[in-house]
């Protein structure tokens, strides 16, 4: 095989000159041809509408700054000697379910202190220019991690879910909605509260 | 495991922040040593050693991390994608639902022997039924249409408490009668200070420490068991704690009557069928070898941990006063001395994990005491400080002895007439021989010695149970 393609690199190719031929230059017959090509626009119209059909499906804030895990958690030293150092403390704001039991102290890995968890979040319907105080159902995405979705820590642009049941919101079927997604516009843990903003 | 699929769950295992173990080209190691999570020891049962995730564990608790990596920032802004269905309703539900819902939760909230295990995974607010005092008026009625959107919307106007002039003063009327200069704590008095000049030593078990320890328990715990002392439940109970818990019902609150050895039967058992209408409560005696109640106590314990079966393991937090013997609780039931005890209030120090069964958790707490105004005598009667740290003890004896029955006390030191503390305690140190320089009877001694038997329950006592009256009432 190597022998075979050791034969081909010697082989002569001929090729053309490209310099040789003039930018933009086009073969006599295909010279009443119109000049631009209709491929191209057909392309750049599909590229477009994806383009729109994505803003339209764009959540409010599309992108945030990354965190780095220092400032995401800090590593908590145990053991007696104070060696250990598997432990974690999230900084953030966290929220944790309803009936979350903190784990025996040689299973829990990530510590998530009481001051910050959160059950409620102030939010926003963008179309009623109204703020409701909700409850949280959970952590839908984490834009920083899924490792930080799955701990329910609550940090600027996440989704979460909440009761929308005070709005009054039916769908066209006469059912009764009480779930939404919502996204976070502040930094919780700054703040000591949660903002967000209705997705609708 | 094919190929494929190996590579990605190794890389969706790879923790944020600790080392990465790039496991792409990982292979199964064959040794025997102890720290390896695949080793297979021929001839035993997997389950005679160490299973994989213990090993992986224990490995986790050597690991460091790396600090170089946590301060690394990712190039790339974290994203949310564009979708559809973030726009789109979560959780939506039909009117003959939810009809039906209400009728279930309705027979459910007023039978006490049943709950609502996941309240959050249903429209709450659109199911129960608001309950009177939570009933606010109408919000159209208060805040209408008009005035909270538009051109005209005053939404920015502040809500008083009174709108008129004489609402005012009606109230300014009433909160001057009901002041009160003797309760006020912010007046300053000669010594600059504020508030009444108390002893530190009677604050004991109130420290911000202890009251982090028992904030730590309570997080933890599935099960909360409070340990009241069967001589005194009702002041050795805390109602803040229960008020607290009251809150978040997926937290099962039970009372263990310790130190039954020390009352008769009847006094018991009137205590425990008049708690129990509160919560459940079993009477136990505390001992590693002739316990009391043990069995009943260990049956509940499996009744809960059936009951949180989709749990691994189960947590059962033990609160109470200091020195009604939550450590000593435990000790029975692990039938050894797993925890520190002695006869004196503020043995524990910080929590304590103990491993009851595999499934099952026992966390130790240190005393906490709730102020709830109790005088300084209370607190001393109610065991919370050390005889030997009281400043002046002979003090408390005068409220100590109309508790006692007089008998108890003929029988226990041999004085046979007395009239108030201080003669008691002069003829005792005359029995004993207790005199200072020149005959002086030495009464803080003496009262010391009275406290210890006090607290050590060598003087019986008991506070009278509630069953007359409410045998009585019943009755009516």
């Amino acid at each position: 095989m190597r022998k075979l393609l050791k034969a081909h690199d010697g082989k002569e190719v001929n090729t053309t000159d490209k310099s040789a031929v003039p930018d933009g230059a086009v073969p006599g017959y295909l010279l009443d041809r119109e000049g631009s090509n209709k491929t191209k626009i057909l392309s750049n119209m599909v590229k477009q509408k994806r383009k729109e059909k994505a803003g339209k499906w764009a959540v409010p804030i599309p992108k945030v700054k990354p965190l780095t895990d220092q400032e995401m958690y800090q590593v908590v030293k145990t053991g007696k000697r104070k060696r250990k150092m598997w432990k974690r403390m999230i900084n953030k704001a966290c929220f944790v379910g309803e009936n979350f039991v903190r784990k025996p102290p040689k299973f829990e890995r990530y510590i998530r202190p009481t001051g910050m968890r959160f059950t409620k979040a102030h939010v926003t319907h963008p179309e009623l220019n109204t703020t409701f105080y909700l409850d949280i159902i959970g952590v839908k995405k984490n834009p920083q991690s899924s490792l930080y979705t799955s701990l329910g820590v609550i940090t600027k642009g996440a989704v979460i879910e909440v009761n929308v049941a005070d709005l009054g919101l039916v769908t066209q079927g006469g059912k009764v909605v009480w779930g939404k997604y919502a996204q976070v516009t502040n930094n919780p843990e700054n703040d000591g509260c949660i903002n967000a903003v209705l997705l609708v | 495991m094919p190929k494929k699929l190996r590579a990605k769950k190794a890389k969706s295992q790879t923790p944020l922040g600790g080392k990465t173990i790039h496991r792409e080209n990982y292979t199964k190691h064959h040794s025997n040593s102890s720290t390896n999570p695949d080793r297979v020891i021929k001839g035993r049962k997997p389950h005679s050693y160490r299973s994989k995730s213990t090993i992986n564990r224990l490995n986790l608790y050597n690991q460091k991390p790396d600090e170089q990596r946590r301060a690394l920032r990712p190039d790339l802004p974290a994203m949310i994608e564009p979708d559809r269905r973030w726009f789109g309703n979560t959780r939506t539900i039909k009117q003959d639902e939810l009809e039906l819902f209400r009728n279930e939760v309705r027979e459910a909230t007023s039978d006490p022997y049943s709950m609502l295990i996941k309240p959050n995974k249903l429209p709450m607010a659109l199911i129960s039924e608001p309950s009177d005092k939570a009933k606010r008026p109408p919000l159209l009625d208060v805040e209408s249409f008009e005035e909270t959107f538009g051109s005209k919307a005053r939404r920015k106007r502040p809500k008083l408490q009174n709108y008129d002039l004489s609402a005012m003063v009606e109230e300014i009327k009433n909160k001057e009668e009901e002041y009160d200069e003797e309760k006020d704590t912010n007046i300053v008095n000669e010594y600059g200070e504020k508030g009444e000049l108390k002893d530190r030593r009677l604050e004991k078990g109130q420290s911000k420490r202890i009251w982090e320890e028992l904030y730590k328990v309570l997080d933890s715990s599935d099960v909360i068991c409070q340990v009241l002392d069967v001589r005194d439940p009702m002041g050795t109970r805390c109602p803040h704690v229960e008020k607290q818990l009251k809150k978040k019902p997926n937290k099962h609150l039970f009372f263990v009557l310790n130190k039954c050895d020390l009352v008769p039967t009847w006094v018991t058992t009137s205590w425990v069928k008049h708690l129990s209408k509160e919560y459940p409560t079993i009477a136990f005696h505390a001992s590693v070898t002739n316990p009391f109640g043990k069995a009943a106590l260990i049956q509940l314990l499996r009744q809960f941990d059936t009951f949180h079966k989709d749990k691994k393991n189960i947590s059962v937090g033990f609160i109470g006063y200091p020195n009604v013997g939550k450590s000593s609780v435990i000790n029975t039931l692990r039938s050894k001395e797993v925890c520190k005890v002695a006869p004196i209030p503020g043995e524990t120090k910080v929590w304590q994990y103990i491993t009851l069964t595999k499934r099952i958790y026992l966390i130790d707490c240190p005393g906490v005491v709730y102020d709830v105004g109790d005088s300084d005598a209370d607190l001393v009667l109610k065991g919370v400080i050390r005889p030997e740290k009281i400043e002046d003890p002979s003090i408390y004896i005068s409220s100590m002895l109309p508790r006692v029955n007089k008998e108890h006390l003929q029988g226990l030191y041999g004085v046979q007439e007395w009239q108030d503390a201080e003669d008691f305690m002069t003829q005792m140190a005359q029995q004993s021989g207790r005199l200072l320089k020149g005959g002086e009877p030495d009464l803080n001694t003496i009262a010391k010695m009275l406290l210890h038997d006090w607290q050590r329950g060598k003087i019986p006592f008991f506070a009278e149970p509630p069953s007359k009256e409410e045998a009585a009432l019943e009755k009516k």
